[in-house]
């Protein structure tokens, strides 16, 4: 756990002060601009560790893997409704209390062990507003991840000038 | 402005595939000519912010933003509005039109319009198209037969440069081609079936405007092979597929005989009461909003299908109350489309799954040249369709786990298995009471009326999707593929973007604005060779015609010009 992540979660053991937080004026805003979407950094780090535990690094990725959770925001901010926005906060605000199952805790704290079992709970979870945001952040996630310059470029999935057209390759 | 520096021997209005055709053929022939154009200028190469982009470099990876598909809501319809070309289409915000029936109009406004665009298939028209209107009753007969265009059809497919196979096919005439880009294992295997099951049913390498071997004419163009990239809506830097930009407004140029004029909105063509023809037209200037005047001897109208129209019935004199040319009173009807709603769609299992693609096929696949009341009358409806027809197998990511397990399963897909779909290109049956006229109240911001757009579908395109759904599952059950199924959507007209007619050719003043020359019967210095001159929609893919029809027109004028006849 850095810093900031411990930071955050004493916050969150200080009885709720940290949802305070989150609604007074001197929170710190999120660490890109966003223009049509509000986020605080504290939840802008429960969704780093989220992208993080469902798509869990090897160690040598680029900053643009380490980062998803950037990707996830920019799009939440310029490709999803009102509706689904509030949704997502309100999500990752429940999910972040760790409230949703008795197995579960709040992620800032939670070992990477927990974390883990937490998402894979998540993952086979019923329709509700912390199930939206999470499909919300593995969908985008997921997105960020195949149209990366690690996968596109480095992994070589993508070519930008085949120069050929075989349809009868062999398997 | 100097003196005279407004006259011009030729105005052409429109930057598109057909006025670059146009501007190429009346330049080359030493006349002085001025391309009108709306938009923008872009530039070959230059011009194509995004052609050499990956995904990854584009902000949300080819995703169109939400504000932007909101505030477009038609265009964003359209399957080439993405991130990396949505700057090449007009948006519906920006350029409003009025809808009597719904129509989703995709527009291009730049020089090149929608050339840039555009889905590159070129099949040439048959007389079984020609002959449409005559054996069927419907529209007037066309005034012009496959052997009038089909000198035309060289020329021009000489300088464009087609793939495809010399298939031998009645309904679907050969031509002067580069290879092919082949079919797939699957595409051929539902060739085989169609021919060990029927006569009359053909799967080809759909012919389209890519150079797969260039000759010497492609490389004086400064063009080289396609490349196989398939991101052509961003311009090509290869020059590997034609458009006005890479191709034909350059090789104007070069001749020092063309004038471009962008950012020029042409409100009006105006008219000479005492020689009776035209004397040039007015626009307007869509950064100043200043009106010009510009001269010439003969005028080419090539602003598009419903611009086209738009500006004819703008252009009223005391000769032409309801529109220029319009004595017949036809002009904004008869406009009709592609039906594009059906398609079929099923899985294949067997033996070629030891296959697989590399690469991608800029050609799309394959195509089906029309089979159903070809010969003879035999089915309920009018008309037939044709079919594009492709299959590919893709690979595929589990993306139901979490964790290690998911990113193994990203980072080695899974190759799935082979699937066919089929698209549906039917001819609509052009009528009277489809068209465009002008909207009786709101103006655009030049002070040009307002467009209103009233096409629809009818009886026999409900009929056509229901024999296409029929006939391809079929055909697909004999082909033994499985989990066949199909789909019809309920959009308006429109996505097609094939949209013909309302400036019609024919062979009667009484029933038809152009002659069997896309002159105007009544005003003989202006021609018309955009999709508007069209009399009947055909099957097929339209450009290729537009641009046949455009260097006649463009030839016939020019001795026209010579003989003191315009």
């Amino acid at each position: 756990m850095n810093r900031r992540e411990a930071i955050a979660s004493m916050a969150i053991l200080a009885g709720g002060m940290w949802l305070m937080k989150s609604c007074s004026s001197d929170t710190k805003s999120a660490s890109i601009i966003l223009e049509n979407y509000k986020m605080t950094k504290d939840l802008e780090d429960v969704l780093s560790q989220i992208t993080k535990t469902i798509l869990p690094l090897e160690g040598h990725e680029p900053d643009e893997i380490k980062n998803l959770h950037l990707f996830v925001m920019k799009m939440l901010d310029d490709c999803h409704r009102k509706e689904e926005q509030l949704i997502f906060t309100e999500g990752l605000v429940e999910l972040e209390k760790g409230e949703w199952n008795k197995r579960a805790k709040p992620f800032t704290i939670a070992s990477q062990q927990e974390r883990t079992e937490m998402i894979a709970l998540l993952n086979d979870m019923e329709d509700n507003k912390i199930k939206k945001c999470y499909e919300i952040i593995k969908r985008r996630t997921i997105q960020g991840y195949n149209n990366s310059a690690y996968l596109m470029k480095e992994k070589g999935t993508y070519e930008l000038v085949p120069g050929r057209y075989n349809g009868y390759t062999n398997v | 402005m100097k003196v005279n520096d407004n006259i011009f021997d030729a105005i052409v209005i429109g930057s598109g595939i057909s006025g670059g055709w146009a501007a190429k053929e009346l330049t080359e022939r030493g006349l002085k000519t001025l391309v009108l154009e709306r938009g923008r200028d872009v530039k070959h190469v230059k011009d194509y912010p995004t052609t050499n982009k990956y995904p990854f470099e584009f902000e949300h990876r080819l995703e169109v933003p939400l504000k932007l598909r909101e505030e477009n809501p038609i265009v964003s319809k359209c399957y080439a509005f993405n991130e990396d070309a949505e700057h090449f289409f007009v948006k519906d915000k920006e350029h409003p039109y009025k809808q009597e029936k719904p129509f989703d109009w995709i527009r291009g406004y730049q020089v090149g319009g929608k050339s840039l665009l555009w889905a590159r298939q070129t099949q040439r028209w048959s007389d079984f198209d020609f002959e449409g209107p005559l054996r069927d009753g419907f529209a007037v007969d066309w005034p012009i037969r496959y052997s009038d265009l089909a000198p035309w059809y060289d020329h021009v497919e000489k300088f464009v440069g087609i793939a495809g196979n010399r298939d031998g096919i009645s309904s679907l005439p050969d031509g002067i081609f580069q290879p092919a880009f082949p079919l797939n294992a699957v595409e051929d295997h539902f060739k085989e079936a169609l021919q060990h099951h029927y006569t009359d049913r053909y799967v080809i390498s759909a012919r389209c405007a890519h150079l797969s071997k260039p000759e010497p004419i492609h490389m004086e163009q400064g063009r080289v092979k396609c490349q196989h990239r398939t991101l052509c809506q961003r311009g090509c830097p290869f020059g590997g597929y034609f458009s006005s930009n890479a191709v034909t407004l350059p090789w104007a140029e070069k001749t020092g005989n063309l004038t471009l004029r962008p950012f020029s909105v042409v409100s009006s063509i105006l008219y000479d009461e005492e020689t009776q023809k035209a004397k040039g037209v007015r626009i307007v200037d869509t950064n100043t909003k200043e009106s010009f005047e510009y001269y010439a001897k003969v005028i080419f109208v090539n602003a598009s299908t419903i611009n086209t129209n738009l500006i004819l019935l703008n252009s009223t004199s005391d000769r032409f109350p309801n529109g220029l040319g319009n004595d017949s009173g036809v002009l904004g009807q008869y406009v009709a489309f592609h039906n594009y709603s059906t398609r079929v769609y099923a899985d294949y299992d067997g033996d070629l799954n030891a296959y697989k693609t590399d690469g991608r096929n800029p050609a799309g696949g394959g195509y089906i040249p029309r089979f159903r009341n070809l010969y003879k009358q035999e089915t309920d409806f009018l008309r037939g369709y044709a079919t594009g027809f492709s299959a590919s197998r893709s690979t595929y990511q589990d993306t139901s786990s979490t964790g290690a397990a998911l990113r193994d399963s990203l980072l080695n897909p899974k190759l799935g298995h082979w699937w066919v779909g089929a698209q549906m290109m039917g001819e609509t049956i052009p009528k009277k009471e489809h068209g465009v006229f002008l909207d009786q109240t709101e103006k655009d911001a030049w002070g040009v009326p307002l467009v209103n757009i009233s096409v629809g579908y009818d009886e026999n395109d409900d009929k056509m999707s229901k024999d296409f759904i029929a006939q391809f599952s079929e055909m697909y059950e004999k082909a033994g593929f499985h989990n066949i199924h199909s789909s019809r959507d309920d959009q308006p007209p429109g996505l097609d973007i094939h949209e013909m007619g309302g400036v019609r050719m024919g062979r009667d003043p009484k029933t038809s604005m152009l002659n069997e020359w896309n002159q105007l019967h009544a005003c003989k210095n202006v021609f018309v060779t955009d999709g508007a001159s069209m009399t009947s929609t055909s099957t097929q893919n339209p450009s290729l015609t537009y641009m046949a029809l455009t260097a006649r027109a463009v030839d016939f004028a020019i001795l026209a010009l010579k003989k003191g006849d315009i």
